[in-house]
């Protein structure tokens, strides 16, 4: 039995999800595999846990909930973060999950190319570095003989990168168009069900959870541009920059626009847009009945293909399992290629 | 259609069609599996019209009820049919804008679009809330070929007013 040991940065919600995924689905995958998942080091934003012998699952998520830092892991706690955590420990691949920067993508960059530098392979979560700094990242990735998978950075579980490019490689990808922002999701379809303004609808949103204290990210459309570039990079092979992307978010939205909208039958929805002859996040007209008639914080995609004409996806957009989920899928395509028994 | 023997009839049709493989086999389909004879097929792949795309020519003889089902069909498959026995069909396009749309002179904008040949604005709402902000839905009807052309004036218009502008998908 082999142990593939793992490294996750970042341990908020996608993080804790990740060891949650872990310790669901390793049993199936030394069955499957013959290979032994251990997370031998884990970092939040300040602190560290980190075992040659494995940390416990349960544990970690136990010492992050109840103390905040997992500097407080019985016996392993550390103070060390950052990039030291990849010198400190052996590990096989990590899992980055720290959280998306869109102004200078650290630290998710210097962690991966770090990584990469180590001969180490990555499997992400995040946007921010993938819309930065997308061709440096794969080049990294090339010239180090490593494999480097973010199915989670779009769409959250849904897929799409690897629908595309594993699933549909017979075909030729000409558009993607789809709803990428489960946030902004959620509060056109509140404010189409119960009538309500943009500005009561995003509070309500806070006060769920749904959107974040400060959901510029989300509402401005910066989220679903940062998805449109890592589309068109790694599906389309057009080499976009953020600024190729013509943004206009929903805090202009009006519930009277949505009002006219659905008496002539439409919905209005964040729409992502990626082509060759358009790169862009705008609200738009769509249908009811359509296949971007969807609720809540649903994500879906439709890919448009030269000979399977158009295929389309819908799936949950964001959380935690869910988004774990999507990365132990990269992570199972790694240990396929690489270390399968 | 021109009537001929029983319930036949001739139909001339101007479809337009991408220029990728097997899209005029995939649109002459529906007539096969409807049993209409096909007269005549004009496609020439170097007379592209401004979006790109070819538009083809064809007469096609059958009875009338087998006729407009393959206009319903070649429509659902999502082909462009341009004319219909020469009569050019139209269709509608809906958009809102939302900003000062009264203040930025209404008039002027819907007078705008009507400048275009062939082009008529056939409805616009508009409502207001409590701030100055108003947001209006237009309805514009136009020839089939130049959906684009209209889209493109309604941003162009909504630009040089500040105006949101929320497009059909």
């Amino acid at each position: 039995m082999k142990d593939l040991r793992l490294c996750i940065m970042g341990f908020g919600a996608v993080g804790q999800g990740l060891a949650k995924v872990v310790l669901l689905k390793k049993e199936n995958i030394k069955e499957l595999y013959g290979v032994e998942l251990k997370i031998v080091s884990v970092a939040d934003s300040s602190t560290s846990a980190i075992s040659t012998d494995g940390l416990d699952e349960e544990e970690l998520i136990r010492v992050k909930k109840e103390t905040g830092k997992l500097a407080n892991y019985p016996e392993y706690g550390s103070n060390i973060s950052g990039l030291d955590v990849l010198d400190e420990c052996e590990y096989d691949v990590l899992l980055e999950a720290t959280p998306t920067n869109i102004v200078d993508a650290e630290p998710a960059r210097s962690l991966t190319l770090k990584a990469f530098e180590q001969g180490k392979d990555v499997v992400t979560s995040n946007k921010g570095h993938l819309a930065l700094n997308f061709n440096e990242l794969l080049d990294a990735a090339l010239k180090n003989n490593v494999i480097f998978k973010f199915e989670a950075s779009v769409g959250g579980t849904m897929p799409i990168i690897n629908l595309a490019q594993e699933t549909l490689p017979a075909n030729n990808v000409e558009s993607i168009v789809g709803i990428l922002n489960g946030t902004t999701n959620y509060i056109l379809s509140r404010m189409t069900s119960e009538g309500t303004s943009y500005e009561n609808t995003l509070k309500e949103s806070q006060q769920l959870g749904i959107a974040e204290t400060d959901p510029t990210q989300d509402v401005e459309g910066i989220d679903a541009a940062c998805k449109t570039v890592i589309l068109a990079n790694s599906v389309l092979g057009i080499p976009a920059k953020y600024d190729d992307v013509k943004v206009k978010g929903i805090s202009d939205i009006t519930s009277e626009a949505i009002y006219l909208a659905d008496k002539e039958g439409y919905l209005i929805k964040l729409i992502a847009e990626v082509s060759k002859d358009n790169l862009e996040v705008s609200p738009r007209l769509v249908k009811k009945g359509s296949a971007f008639d969807i609720n809540g914080t649903l994500n879906m995609a439709t890919v448009t293909t030269d000979l399977s004409g158009k295929v389309t996806v819908r799936g949950i957009g964001a959380g935690s399992v869910e988004t774990a989920a999507a990365m132990l899928t990269d992570l199972i395509h790694i240990i396929r290629e690489k270390y399968k028994v | 259609m021109d009537k001929l023997d029983g319930d036949s009839m001739k139909m001339n049709l101007v479809l337009e069609l991408s220029d990728t493989p097997g899209q005029l086999v995939n649109s002459l389909e529906p007539f096969r599996e409807l049993g209409a004879n096909l007269v005549s097929v004009i496609h020439d792949r170097t007379d592209k019209n401004e979006n790109g795309k070819i538009p083809v020519q064809i007469t096609v003889e059958g009875e009338r009820q087998n006729l407009e089902k393959i206009i319903e069909t070649l429509e659902n498959n999502g082909i462009s049919i341009l004319k219909v026995d020469g009569s050019i069909r139209t269709i509608k396009i809906s958009t809102i804008l939302i900003g000062h749309i009264i203040d930025t002179d209404v008039r002027d904008t819907v007078d705008k679009l009507n400048d275009l040949d062939d082009v008529t604005v056939v409805a616009m709402e508009v409502k207001f809330n409590n701030e100055e902000k108003s947001s209006g839905l237009i309805t514009v009807e136009m020839p089939f070929g130049l959906k684009n052309t209209v889209l493109n004036k309604i941003k162009e218009i909504a630009n040089s007013k500040d105006l949101l502008v929320i497009n059909e998908i």
